[in-house]
């Protein structure tokens, strides 16, 4: 028996005992609450479940959990024999789980259902647990009864041995706290009350923390004294600040928004350089310009960029921002004060924004689609660009919090970064867009439009003209004729489907090498950059007004809210449709969406039921935006589809390997445990042997071994040493105990002469100086230095 | 190197840290009402442990004291640290710098006390290094009160240093032949210790002798002044000098022998004195004519820093004075005394 174990106080077990209450009766309590009871009916169509069940007859589950809870109380406070009796009650809980296995197991599942259930629909990510027992919802409720009954009498065991005996509170907490993150992570809420019960324990708990190892009875005074103050504290904080009502405040409000601008800011910055941040897209939510001529190799996070939903069933095209002038391979925005020119040009007709002239154009013509509503929540790009479909329909700028920037892009007000709009689907081929329209207000843009987005170098003009007849994609324009400028596009698209190779590998031009033209005579290859600026090039010299546009590609689920990664960035093309507006076109090959589908450079799982993800175009992306709910282009998802049951979740793979990694840290920490705990046991084994020379012989080997790390050995130790070797006598008790002293006395003095590093491998190995602890005595630890 | 303790404390507060960050962000990126709750009870519970803590805190008060206040060389001796609180409740943590030094030979040893759950008066007992003579001195540097979380803490009034006298160990030693009587004039100092029934001398009177000394019924009967003094002749008082320096071995050898000296002289009824110089070069002279004089004495001795080099009490003979009179010296080495006129 150690002295610690020694240590007995009536104070101290009451003490422990309402601590423990506290613990078990709380978490049992909260727990119930949380997962079962009138919560559920919220979120579950039908109102009863086993763990509601449960809810309604607390005190079935809390009676035997606080029985248990006394009980195990009284064995670890036992002077004596306390493992024997906390082996006596977790032979009896064997005995309980034995007999009632079947059950038990089916219980579990029952309740681990109930809460994956409540989880995966409340939050964003996840994997609903699958189970059907075949049982009635009585015989469920009896089952997840008896489960939780017996998981209550291990927690109880365990609470009491962390209570009682380690009285670490972190323990306490570990054993607690996640079987309610579940909830809690999913915005539920338990129970008041008993949740600040648990609270109470745990910072009950945190605050003697220090003073664990006093007298017992000054421990026992203090965790009383501690209780009612700490539960007057938790109940002023209730009052002050009460749920009812309870609003996030505007500054909070106000710092995510900034803490999202500043961390968009720092992965802009570390983009720039080359190594494990490198990122050699610059236009993921960058709108001022795409460098071509130093993009290399994709290579993208995984991270969520924007939060989309909306009840169109297809494809959007979240638009970013256009751009005009390609010079040396960089993409850039027409000089300032060229769009300024235009407006005063145009006078009042110019009144409307450029983008909304083929809502306008359609207005009320019944081929178009929608109108639908977009809400996109933008958490992760950087920029102050707002991401919008295509069509935008009926806008009020003011009311949605964007503003219009020239004809480029859509910037957000300050601080919001949350916009819904609404939109249509519109297909100029169809002819929806009368005649007579709009005549000048669409004419002054278009001479603008002519006289600005044809710009190219003669000489590059000149060549991908030629380029475009040699492969037949000239067909559909004729150099300022009337032509068709969407068909002309999609030609642009097929002949460079036929050149070259989608490759998201595809490193950056040579130094010196127009982009455009290595892409389309050497590499050969290239992503959706390379494609939408030879695209744009291309059309440019055919003499169809182009521009580069980039953005995100998602795929909304009516009444579900999508994540996009920053891997669905994408490139495409604006083509100038007289009569309409700008029209985007798809020019990358559908090869390229097969590697957004592999997810290969990203962790995020694929899309899950309820709330998943986008991963970007995996699918041959609809060139134009199609009122077709169903495109019969567009292949299958690889796991279920709209509206149907739960079916994605997360790769059972990664839960395969987070387990592995989890088992495998387990391991680790258990060796490294293993491997301190093993050698000071064996240590304390051979100097306390019956043997007392032996013992002394031991002690001195390892006063020697403790020289390696500057030990002494003392004159003393030598004596005592040589007299249990040569001597015939034995030594004396007090003779070993100065032995063991020195010894204990030269760890300690080592502790503190060594240096940091080589302090804590001391202790690792030799273990931590021994707590002073006479039995019975009051005197406090001393730990001199 | 930062002791381990201030590590700890340091962790606490770079724990404690990095929780409000982490729970300040999360109140900044969730809506729910729990992130405001954690908020506020992490703010809160420092604020409660400070007010649970402050009570013993500003009331916390130490003593230092030695056990025993004497002792001879190698013998063991305890510091003894008393934690006086206020309440009955336990403090958190203490952290006390010691300073143990050896006034002698000017050895330091600091400490470092770390208490948890202090609660009793129970003082909290320090061994001590007895290996050399001197007089040690235990100083508390700093003391530190910590609050229940260990993020806030308090500087205690430090205390009276406490003290212990090393003794040396006595060496038997053989004491020279001294003189038991030289002849010489007679001692004021020898007159005043005079008893009754001793035998005096008559002399004429001196300008400067005590009107006391008098004789006043001869001086009307011879019709001058006598004066009567007392007949006991002066004998040479033993002058135990020792150069006070040297390294702590030869020091500890040294007083050694001064000691066996002493209780040589005293056991044989005979007063004496020490000299040596300090420090500074000053003679230093005490008189030892009982065991308390002699304890006095070493206290002096032992009391002040004797340097590894320093001027011999050889070179300087015009310093070589008794309290009064003749004295016989001993010159005490680390070989013995050398008897030395």
């Amino acid at each position: 028996m150690t002295d610690r174990d020694a240590r007995f106080s009536p104070l101290t077990v009451l003490g422990d005992g309402l601590l423990l209450l506290c613990a078990i009766a709380g978490f049992t309590l909260s727990f119930l609450s949380l997962y079962g009871g009138e919560r559920l009916d919220e979120f579950i169509a039908t109102p009863t479940t086993a763990l509601d069940l449960c809810a309604t007859q607390p005190g079935i589950l809390l009676g035997p959990a606080v029985l248990f809870a006394l009980a195990t109380l009284c064995a670890w406070s036992l002077p004596r024999f306390r493992w024997a009796a906390a082996g006596g009650l977790a032979v009896l809980w064997g005995l309980l789980l034995f007999f009632n296995w079947d059950r038990t197991v089916q219980g579990a599942a029952i309740t681990v259902r109930i809460i994956s259930d409540l989880f995966t629909r409340q939050v964003t990510w996840g994997r609903a647990f699958a189970y059907e027992s075949g049982l009635t919802p009585s015989q469920e409720g009896a089952a997840a009864k008896l489960f939780l009954m017996l998981a209550l009498a291990l927690l109880a065991l365990a609470l009491g041995w962390a209570v009682a005996r380690a009285r670490r509170w972190w323990l306490v907490l570990a054993l607690t706290l996640p079987p309610l993150l579940p909830g809690l992570l999913a915005d539920l809420y338990p129970d008041w009350p008993p949740f600040m019960a648990l609270a109470l324990c745990w910072c009950v708990m945190l605050l003697t923390d220090l003073c664990k190892w006093a007298a017992p009875d000054r421990r026992g005074v203090l965790t009383l004294a501690m209780l009612p103050c700490v539960g007057l504290a938790l109940a002023l904080i209730t009052f002050a600040f009460p749920r009812e009502g309870y609003t996030r405040p505007d500054w909070a409000l106000r710092a995510e928004v900034r803490l999202s601008d500043t961390g968009i800011r720092l992965a802009d910055f570390f983009a720039q350089f080359d190594g494990p941040f490198h990122n050699t897209v610059t236009y993921v939510g960058a709108a001022e310009e795409a460098d071509l001529a130093h993009a290399g190799p994709l290579n993208y996070s995984g991270r969520t960029v924007l939060r989309v939903s909306s009840d169109c069933p297809d494809r959007l095209y979240l638009r970013g921002a256009s751009l005009a002038v390609y010079e040396e391979g960089v993409w850039q925005p027409l000089p300032q004060g060229t769009y300024q020119e235009y407006l005063d040009r145009a006078g009042e007709d110019a009144s409307s924004f450029p983008l909304e002239f083929p809502a306008l154009a359609s207005m009320g013509e019944d081929g178009a689609g929608g109108p639908y509503t977009a809400t996109v929540d933008d958490v992760g790009t950087a920029g102050t660009c707002v991401y919008t479909p295509y069509f935008l329909f009926q806008a009020q700028w003011d009311e949605w919090g964007m503003l219009p920037v020239e004809d480029a892009y859509f910037a957000r007000r300050q601080g919001q970064r949350q916009h819904t709009m609404t939109f249509m689907q519109i297909d100029p081929r169809r002819g929806l867009f009368p005649e007579d329209f709009a005549p000048a207000l669409l004419a002054e843009y278009r001479d603008y439009v002519l006289a600005h987005y044809l710009d190219m170098e003669s000489e590059l003009s000149q060549y991908l003209a030629r380029l475009c007849v040699d492969g037949g994609a000239a067909g559909a324009a004729r150099y300022g004729e009337s032509y068709d400028s969407i068909q002309a596009a999609l030609d642009v698209a097929a002949l460079l489907d036929k050149l070259c190779e989608y490759d998201p590998e595809t490193p950056a031009a040579p130094e010196g090498e127009d982009p455009v033209l290595y892409f389309l005579n050497d590499s050969r290859r290239g992503y959706c950059m390379h494609f939408a600026s030879a695209a744009t090039l291309m059309l440019r010299s055919l003499g169809v007004p182009a521009r580069y546009v980039s953005g995100f590609t998602a795929v909304p689920r009516p009444g579900r809210t999508v994540d996009v990664p920053d891997r669905a960035a994408h490139a495409w093309v604006e083509v100038w449709v007289d009569g309409f507006g700008w029209y985007p076109v798809e020019v990358t090959p559908p090869a390229a969406f097969e590697w957004y589908q592999q997810g290969e450079l990203t962790p995020i799982a694929l899309p899950s039921d309820p709330v998943e993800e986008s991963d970007g175009p995996e699918s041959t992306p609809t060139p134009t935006p199609s009122d077709d709910p169903a495109p019969s282009d567009e292949p299958s998802q690889p796991q279920g589809g709209d509206g149907e049951g739960p079916a994605g979740g997360l790769d059972p793979a990664i839960l395969i390997n987070i387990a592995k990694a989890l088992a495998a840290a387990v391991g680790v920490a258990a060796l490294l445990w293993l491997g301190q705990y093993l050698p000071k046991r064996v240590r304390i084994k051979k100097l306390s042997a019956p043997d007392r020379n032996r013992a002394a012989l031991d002690g001195y080997n390892y006063l020697l071994r403790m020289e390696r790390w500057g030990g002494r050995v003392d004159q003393r130790a030598v004596e005592l040493a040589q007299k249990a070797k040569f001597s015939p006598h034995t030594l004396t008790g007090e003779e070993l105990d100065e032995l063991r002293t020195l010894v204990d006395r030269e760890r300690e003095r080592l502790c503190i002469v060594l240096s940091p590093v080589q302090r804590l491998v001391f202790r690792y190995l030799w273990g931590m100086p021994r707590r002073p602890e006479p039995p019975g005595s009051e005197q406090p630890p001393e730990k001199p230095e | 190197m930062p002791p381990a303790c201030v590590d700890a404390m340091i962790l606490r507060r770079i724990l404690y840290g990095l929780t409000l960050v982490g729970v300040l962000l999360f109140h900044i990126t969730n809506e729910n009402y729990l992130a405001q709750f954690l908020l506020c009870l992490c703010v809160a519970l420092p604020l409660l442990s400070l007010a649970l803590s402050l009570p013993g805190m500003l009331g916390c008060r130490l003593e230092l004291s030695s056990l025993p206040p004497a002792l001879e060389r190698g013998a063991d001796g305890r510091w003894q640290a008393s934690i006086k609180t206020p309440n009955g409740l336990p403090l958190s943590r203490l952290t006390i710098h010691l300073r143990c030094k050896n006034l002698l030979n000017g050895q330091r040893d600091h400490r470092r006390l770390v208490l948890s759950g202090v609660a009793r008066r129970r003082p909290v007992e320090l061994t001590v290094s007895t290996d050399h003579c001197g007089l040690l001195e235990l100083r508390v540097d700093r003391a530190r009160v910590y609050d229940y979380l260990g993020l806030f803490s308090l500087r205690v009034a430090r205390p009276q240093p406490a003290r212990m006298l090393c003794r040396p160990i006595p060496v038997p030693v053989e004491l020279p032949t001294l003189p038991e009587a030289q002849g010489a004039r007679p001692s004021p100092v020898s007159a005043a210790r005079s008893g009754p029934g001793e035998d005096y001398e008559l002399r004429d009177y001196r300008p400067g002798d005590p009107m006391r000394s008098v004789h006043w019924k001869l001086s009307s009967k011879w019709d001058e002044l006598v004066v009567r003094e007392l007949a006991e002749t002066l004998i040479p008082l033993p002058l135990l000098t020792l150069d006070r320096f040297g390294e702590s071995d030869a020091l500890d050898l040294l007083l050694d022998r001064t000691l066996g000296m002493s209780r040589a002289l005293l056991a044989v009824q005979r007063p004496h004195a020490l000299l040596w110089l300090d420090k500074d070069g000053q003679p230093q002279l005490r008189v030892v004519s009982d065991e308390k004089q002699q304890t006095e004495c070493l206290l002096d001795l032992m009391g002040s820093f004797a340097p590894p080099a320093g001027p011999s009490l050889d070179d300087h003979p015009e310093l070589l004075r008794g309290p009064d009179g003749p004295v016989f010296r001993i010159h005490v080495t680390l070989k013995g005394g050398d008897t030395r006129d």
